[in-house]
């Protein structure tokens, strides 16, 4: 017999049915382990969100870093060399040739078979892909002649140059190299790898939607430590006052914050988490460059001509009034919160650095002196200058800092114009030296030495000028080419000092980085001086 | 009517191929992709390379064209930045942002349209005045303020509702409101406008004067004739919505497609805001297409005027 159904009836059952079909994946049960098991990280940003190494920009770690183990560790309180995938790596040739000895029995996630040379041979290759532009892909592709795999744990890379910077590019933290598995990429190929990347690392990866959240499980007797908590969420929230308030309810146990949203935190009683002197804040005062690039300007008071003394003096002078104009305990206790400090130093020279010297003090704070100075180089009224307030990827808060500044130099009589403009059009300005002698706030990251890092913004072949390019060319070139330490060390320490007393930058001082804590978080053991979210293994439960 | 539907596609495909060529040279203008992907380390040379690689060097005209015939054939090619087909990434966002936006015009319209018919019937008292003020107050407030607002009286206060995310219904309820209040206010002056037109009406007094109870004379006299426009409007306003989640998506980590198409902005992802705003605009130039036809079906004056 057939039910007969009036219209209202089968309009509401269509209705509810649709409802229900439309739902359900709201509805859908999760997979996740118990809440008191899990970690929620909240990050701000990313970058490219590509698992490999030859596509890495560094703003991928906090996300991926631990899937994945480096040949070298690192030791998190002194930054020092530990031994990782590698277990001992040395240099023959006069560092032409590395060999690296692999530790044993160290296994794919998801069965994908035991680590071996193969691996890491393969994930190096990787670098002469023509589309291979991130992380150290540059450096193999012009450098690396070819690599031998002797046995199952033995590598040996054969350099065309001494390469005594190797080591530090298969690093926790400054290396890029992850190591990834061959039979793993051959089998699925490179796009469904990286979305669920395969590696050795202590947690491994479960389920993920790009630009939203990935989730992880802890990997059990991982030969590093097992982690604290069964599973891992890293969740992407761009909005810190979103990550603040996922925080204060609960739902987020790890997230950056700064400026007012660190005192907010506070205030909510939360727990802060520190790493001192992660990043080394300045002023880049544009146009400190090589005659060839646009920016080019003796003209302007900053720089001056190098080929007349008077000149380059006088732009020495206004370097250092810029630098005397600003009141940088004012920065350090208004914007952030106190948690920065006056520790010495020279561009992209850390403590930890050798050679680094205490001598190398934050230029105090002396409107006064800094008006007279102007006065001797000739520009007693003051000049224009142009600055962008913009966001950078380890100075977050640029904006503010910059206006801070901006605020000082006026007081000294510069008239500050604000050319706000965003980090991806302004980025690759700087690359070019077309920034239209623009300053701007830069947040420094640390590298094993610091002429790694002058090597790529302070030489005038380097990819940015974020100080000066071309004036210390040869000086960086012979530390390069030295491949004693300590010789190397006191030639690092020399152009240093240059660097510091030539006040090519505003020194403006060393920021602590600070991570607000939920309530299930106990202990969090992060790389000294890195000023971005690591070692999520080492996290205990409360 | 043929002739009348055959021209209003036609107007529709110029329309598409005119913001396909905007969006196209817009992207271009606002900057350089490799200049931001490319890391410290990279040279001039590398980065050369990598332009002919991805075919970014080649002459404007002959990248369009490239363009043009394989988003023909659904290819918008491959995401600068991900690595991956921009249709897989919006289609595998696009859910989001719909189920976002549904929720979105779902309590515009709960809200919206019988404030919108008590406005019109009440006219003039002071609950009128409150309930327009009330819906006013939605436009008047930031997006980004009444989220982060909602957010921390319901997450962080109640403990109510999450303060961000997706994948529960729970996760929708802040997002969909955020959206959804600030165009309580068009629809609910549009209903109230059309209903008071209605209400004066010689067929609602006819209704009345024989007696039949006012909420059959309101909803079922008086509110079916004065909801053709409002529905219109509901349509347009349900693409306007996906278009305006951008903010709403920051502000709670929603993972839709305006969260993609501002980062592909910021990075210069041209086959993802490429192909972004082709898509949406395709859904807004279709609604509309889809509004004018069944206008032509209901309106003949229409037809014939065009």
């Amino acid at each position: 017999m057939t039910r007969s159904i009036d219209r209202r009836t089968f309009l509401r059952h269509t209705g509810t049915t649709a409802a229900v079909i439309a739902g359900a994946p709201l509805f859908a049960s999760s997979r996740a382990a118990a809440a008191g098991d899990r970690l929620v990280v909240a990050v701000g940003q990313w970058g490219t969100e590509t698992p490999f190494a030859w596509r890495h920009v560094q703003a991928e770690k906090p996300l991926w870093d631990c899937v994945y183990d480096p040949l070298i560790m690192r030791d998190p309180k002194t930054f020092a060399y530990r031994p990782g995938l590698a277990t001992e790596w040395k240099p023959s040739n006069e560092m032409r040739t590395w060999m690296f000895k692999l530790r044993s029995g160290v296994r794919f996630h998801e069965n994908w078979g035991e680590l071996t040379a193969e691996d890491v041979k393969f994930t190096v290759e990787q670098s002469f892909k023509p589309d291979s532009l991130g992380g150290s892909a540059y450096f193999f592709r012009n450098q690396l002649d070819r690599i031998e795999t002797p046995d199952k744990y033995t590598v040996v890379m054969h350099f065309k140059t001494r390469a005594w910077i190797l080591p530090s590019l298969f690093t926790q933290y400054v290396g890029y190299q992850n190591v990834i598995s061959k039979k793993y990429m051959e089998t699925v190929g490179e796009q469904k790898a990286s979305v669920h990347p395969i590696g050795t690392g202590p947690f491994h990866h479960v389920e993920g939607k790009q630009g939203d959240f990935h989730r992880f499980e802890a990997v059990p007797n991982h030969w590093r430590k097992t982690p604290g908590f069964k599973e891992l969420v890293i969740r992407r929230i761009p909005e810190p006052a979103t990550r603040l308030a996922g925080l204060r309810a609960g739902e987020i146990d790890i997230a950056q914050v700064f400026g007012d949203f660190l005192e907010q935190a506070q205030k909510a009683s939360l727990r802060i988490h520190e790493t001192p002197n992660a990043a080394q804040y300045w002023v880049i005062l544009t146009g400190q460059t090589t005659p060839d690039r646009e920016d080019y300007c003796p003209p302007c008071p900053w720089v001056g001509d190098q080929k007349d003394p008077k000149s380059w003096e006088n732009g020495r002078k206004v370097r250092l009034a810029l630098n005397l104009a600003v009141n940088k305990k004012a920065i350090m206790s208004g914007l952030w919160k106190g948690k920065g400090s006056e520790t010495p130093y020279s561009y992209y020279y850390y403590p930890f650095n050798k050679g680094y010297s205490t001598d190398w003090k934050l230029p105090p704070y002396d409107p006064e002196r800094a008006k007279k100075l102007l006065a001797e180089a000739g520009h007693a009224g003051g000049f224009e200058v142009r600055v962008n307030p913009y966001v950078q990827l380890v100075a977050q808060d640029g904006p503010d800092v910059m206006e801070a500044v901006a605020l000082d130099w006026e007081k000294i009589g510069i008239k500050v114009k604000r050319v706000p403009e965003a980090t991806s059009s302004f980025g690759p300005k700087g690359r070019l030296r077309k920034t239209g002698k623009t300053f701007s706030v830069y947040g420094s990251p640390p590298f094993d030495e610091p002429v790694a890092g002058w090597e790529r913004v302070i030489h005038s072949k380097g990819a940015f000028n974020l100080l000066l390019d071309g004036t210390y060319d040869e000086e960086i070139d012979t530390i390069v080419r030295e491949f004693d330490a300590e010789r190397r060390a006191k030639l690092t320490h020399d152009l240093g000092q240059k660097l510091y007393d030539g006040y090519h930058g505003v020194m403006l001082g060393m920021k602590t980085i600070t991570w607000a804590l939920g309530k299930k978080v106990g202990s969090w053991q992060m790389l000294a001086y890195v000023p971005a979210e690591t070692n999520y293994d080492s996290v205990t439960p409360a | 009517m043929q002739r009348y539907i055959i021209g209003r596609v036609l107007q529709s495909v110029v329309s598409m191929f005119v913001v396909s060529m905007v969006v196209f040279a817009l992207v271009r203008f606002s900057g350089d992709p490799i200049q931001i992907m490319a890391p410290p380390e990279a040279s001039q040379a590398d980065i050369a390379a990598m332009r002919a690689y991805l075919g970014l060097d080649r002459p404007w005209p002959v990248q369009y064209w490239g363009f043009l015939t394989h988003a023909l054939h659904g290819d918008f090619g491959q995401s600068v930045r991900f690595r991956r087909p921009a249709l897989d990434l919006i289609l595998e966002r696009y859910g989001a942002t719909l189920e976002l936006g549904g929720v979105a015009v779902l309590i515009v319209i709960v809200v919206a349209l019988p404030v919108g018919v008590y406005s019109a019937v009440r006219r003039g008292t002071g609950l009128d005045y409150a309930a327009r003020a009330f819906a006013a107050l939605g436009q008047a407030v930031p997006q980004f303020w009444l989220g982060l607002l909602l957010a921390l009286i319901f997450g962080v206060l109640f403990h109510l509702l999450p303060t961000s995310g997706h994948g529960t219904p729970l996760h929708i309820i802040l997002p969909g409101l955020t959206l959804g209040w600030f165009a309580v206010a068009g629809l609910m002056r549009l209903t109230r406008s059309a209903m008071l037109d209605v209400l004066g009406s010689e067929y609602v007094k006819l209704a009345r004067i024989k007696g039949l109870p006012e909420r059959q004379v309101i909803w079922k006299h008086a509110f079916k004739n004065a909801a053709l426009p409002v529905v219109t409007f509901a349509a347009l306003l349900f693409v306007a919505l996906l278009n305006g989640s951008i903010i709403v998506e920051t502000v709670f980590g929603w993972p839709g497609l305006g969260l993609l198409v501002i980062e592909a902005v910021d990075s210069r992802d041209y086959p993802i805001v490429q192909a972004v705003v082709l898509f949406l605009s395709a859904m807004y130039i279709g609604v509309n297409l889809l509004v004018d036809i069944l206008y032509g079906y209901l309106n003949p004056k229409i037809r014939y005027s065009a």
